[in-house]
């Protein structure tokens, strides 16, 4: 029996022991988005910030769009140049007068929620979310420790009531929290 | 003895030997106005003034589009240029619908942009992640649609749709199995869903679900009735109120209404007609639903879970507007409902507050072996006559001790059911099955269901059972003989009775012939089966095809005399013909033409 032989009978055996073992799993990709993961958002991001959304204002950008901008107050910057003690960042869309105009998969920023956003940097020095809605993390304070924690798409898991909480466990078993800290953790000490 | 001679294009003739009496010869969750009443689209009948012509022709009242001339691979790539026209072609072709899309031109590449300048475009971001003036960045985003209408009426004014070709690799190739690149057919139905007007739906297999697999694993591409009947809605022909009424009600818990509700209409096949969501006032709508019977049912979205594998359908994969929905509700059984003609049809649903004892959250992909288990949160398929092989659901808490399991429909056999707890070590409970469709299997989605003593969970759509033949733009003829045959296989010159070799014979007999379409020296062939002289006279046979005429001809010899016809013109209603020549007593030749 030759090498490759060898390597033939025991990658079918190892095949074999994954597809009796179930392991064989594949996920439908997303008509829209396909997970970026923690470290990819840093790696794209020029800023990440912290804060809590205090003013949402549209415009024309003069070429025909209308766009939002967020203003963030209670500013933490965790990568990035500071810009003092608010930021503001805008996205594609908005409403002014009886124009809407919408991108499918922008998240959307309500005032006074608490957020922490991961932004790329355009040709005119604004902030502008990476991978869209991906970009977008909404923050909640978990009542049992007191413990800030953050989700977005992907990644870590939003606030809910008891009702739903009960419901979470039975459903997933744990709900796979995500502190603020811990989120910051990897974007300040991220390397490539 | 036989012969066959051909003398035109348009004739075929066959020689019949006497001798011998039997010779043998050899196919929605909508946008809604602050009213709660307008929806979200195009106007096409009442045109809005500020709408350009550019965006909706005032005569034709078709919805515009462009297509960026540089595509994905680059000017001229005819391939992408088709499969972008194939995907709104399709949605024009929606029966009982006024919506008509249609290609306006190649925008200048280094122009298109997403913008309200007066024109659709689709087109592909290939040089960066940064688009839309710098004001979107499209990283982990396989594309989005902007759109931009007025607020109060909710009219759309122009939808721009940008494709990431900049992260993402893409395909025209229909028959691709990988799942990379993207399939554009594929993606692009999805967003052109969006640029009618409709949200993502909960119905599985439908081509407006969050979720697709590509290439040929698909069950996406093509629209569904429930695509189907949310475009009638928001365009309707006026074809269907005489065959058609409506479903309709409330959807309330503890006296409250439910937003996000799941609400399933079935037909008596087994197959999802229908797939909506209970808006905020617990509300939900079915219009153009055909006269008949029905099964409906009320189930809860997932969680909003981050983790996959314990979610089939969360609330904020529809759109943020459902971000809130319900989840903690037992599902109700399904339960008949009758439509009529013209008629409202109200059905309510008293909702019991409970958290589900079980959901089903991943589907096993069909399987020929009962020792593979992938598991996919998308729908999987059955073929019609497939034997003995293995389909299931997965769950957390999923019953594994005798739980009922089914699929809907009458014509799927279940041989035996088995349950694995924590199948794999995945945290998942398997239900599965060993099954057969029927040959004659109806195509449609199919929905699993999973039953114990205390509850029940669906998965709703998430099985489809494939078409012998694909018809997506809905013309009658089989998509396969048009996309072997044509490059655009929605373009009129492939329809089924456009004749594109002016050989005679239109495309829906040269199919059936699998004769050439585009060659004028292949065409259909005809055969003649046997010929039988009695004492009632001569019985004539042949291959035929439904709607085509044909005349018989006679003469006494074979090499001389002349060629009489007898009677008159045979009309084919199927897949053989017969004539009878009563003054027929003894051995004559035959030869039969086809008229058309």
């Amino acid at each position: 029996m030759n090498a490759q032989a060898t390597f033939k009978k025991s990658g079918w055996r190892a095949m074999t022991f994954l597809i009796s073992m179930g392991w064989i799993v594949t996920n439908a990709l997303s008509h829209q988005f396909l997970p970026l993961s923690i470290d990819q958002l840093v790696e794209e991001s020029h800023w990440v910030v912290q804060g809590r959304v205090v003013e949402k204002s549209c415009h024309w950008d003069g070429q025909g769009r209308i766009f939002t901008q967020i203003k963030l107050d209670r500013v933490d910057v965790w990568k990035g140049e500071s810009t003092g003690e608010t930021f503001t960042f805008i996205q594609a869309g908005g409403t002014l007068g009886d124009i809407q105009m919408v991108a499918t998969g922008e998240p959307n920023y309500q005032l006074r929620e608490e957020v922490v956003v991961f932004l790329d940097k355009n040709q005119r020095g604004e902030g502008v979310s990476v991978g869209m809605a991906q970009g977008k993390f909404k923050t909640w304070l978990r009542e049992s420790d007191q413990e800030l924690m953050a989700f977005n798409l992907f990644h870590g898991a939003p606030q809910m009531d008891a009702s739903n909480a009960s419901a979470w466990t039975l459903a997933q078993g744990k709900a796979q929290g995500l502190t603020v800290s811990e989120l910051k953790d990897r974007v300040v000490h991220y390397e490539k | 003895m036989q012969s066959f001679e051909f003398t035109s294009r348009w004739t075929m003739r066959c020689l019949v030997s006497l001798v011998l009496g039997s010779a043998t010869l050899s196919a929605a969750v909508f946008h809604f106005a602050e009213d709660g009443i307008g929806r979200r689209r195009w106007s096409l009948v009442d045109l809005h003034p500020q709408v350009p012509d550019t965006i909706v022709d005032p005569t034709t009242r078709s919805v515009m589009y462009y297509i960026a001339e540089d595509l994905f691979s680059g000017p001229g790539t005819e391939s992408e240029l088709n499969a972008v026209k194939a995907v709104f072609d399709q949605w024009s072709a929606t029966p009982g619908s006024s919506l008509r899309y249609v290609f306006a031109g190649m925008e200048d590449a280094a122009g298109a942009d997403v913008n309200l300048n007066g024109r659709n475009v689709v087109f592909w971001v290939k040089d960066n992640t940064l688009v839309n003036n710098g004001q979107v960045n499209i990283s982990g985003a396989l594309g989005f649609a902007f759109s931009s209408f007025f607020l109060s009426t909710q009219t759309l004014a122009e939808v721009d749709i940008v494709l990431n070709g900049k992260i993402y690799d893409w395909s025209s190739d229909y028959q691709e199995s990988s799942a990379i690149p993207h399939l554009i057919e594929g993606v692009l139905t999805h967003e052109v869903g969006h640029m009618t007007g409709l949200q993502h739906s909960p119905g599985g297999g439908t081509t407006m679900f969050v979720r697709g697999r590509s290439g040929t694993r698909t069950v996406q591409t093509g629209l569904s009735m429930d695509e189907i009947i949310g475009t009638r809605t928001l365009y309707p022909d006026g074809s269907q109120e005489a065959t058609s009424g409506s479903i309709s009600g409330v959807a309330t818990m503890n006296g409250s209404s439910v937003l996000g509700a799941g609400i399933y209409i079935e037909d008596s096949d087994g197959n999802l007609l229908a797939a909506t969501l209970s808006r905020a006032d617990g509300s939900f709508e079915v219009p153009f639903v055909p006269a008949g019977s029905y099964s409906i049912w009320a189930s809860p979205l997932d969680l909003n879970l981050t983790d996959s594998n314990f979610s089939l359908l969360s609330p904020r994969e529809i759109s943020s507007e459902f971000n809130d929905s319900a989840t903690n509700f037992l599902p109700t059984d399904r339960a008949a409902v009758q439509v009529s003609t013209g008629q409202a049809t109200t059905f309510n649903f008293n909702l019991v507050s409970q958290i589900p004892p079980f959901r089903i959250t991943r589907i096993r992909d069909t399987s020929e072996s009962e020792f593979i288990f992938t598991r996919i949160n998308a729908p999987t398929r059955i073929r019609p006559g497939a034997q003995n092989v293995f389909v299931g659901v997965f769950g957390k808490t999923l019953p594994v001790d005798n739980p009922e399991f089914e699929i809907s429909g009458n014509d799927i056999t279940i041989h035996e059911i088995t349950t694995q707890l924590n199948q794999g070590g995945s945290g998942n409970n398997l239900v599965a099955a060993k099954v057969s469709a029927d040959p004659g299997a109806k195509p449609g989605l199919r929905t699993f269901i999973v039953r114990d003593s205390q509850s029940v969970a669906y998965a709703a759509g998430f099985i489809e059972v494939m078409p012998l033949e694909q018809d997506y733009n809905f013309d009658g003829l089989d998509d396969a003989f048009q996309r072997d045959n044509f490059d655009l296989f929605t373009a009129p010159e492939a329809g089924p009775e456009a004749d594109p070799d002016f050989d005679g014979f239109v495309n829906r007999i040269e199919k059936q012939a699998s004769s050439n379409p585009n060659d004028a020296n292949s065409v259909p062939s005809i055969r003649l089966n046997s010929m039988v002289l009695g004492l009632n006279g001569a019985r004539i046979t042949w291959t035929s095809f439904a709607g085509l005429q044909y005349q018989v001809w006679r003469r006494s010899e074979l090499n001389t005399g002349i060629w009489e016809t007898v009677g008159s013109p045979v009309l084919a209603t199927g897949s053989t013909s017969e004539f009878l020549d009563p003054q027929a007593t003894e051995m004559r030749y035959y030869r039969v033409q086809l008229v058309q």
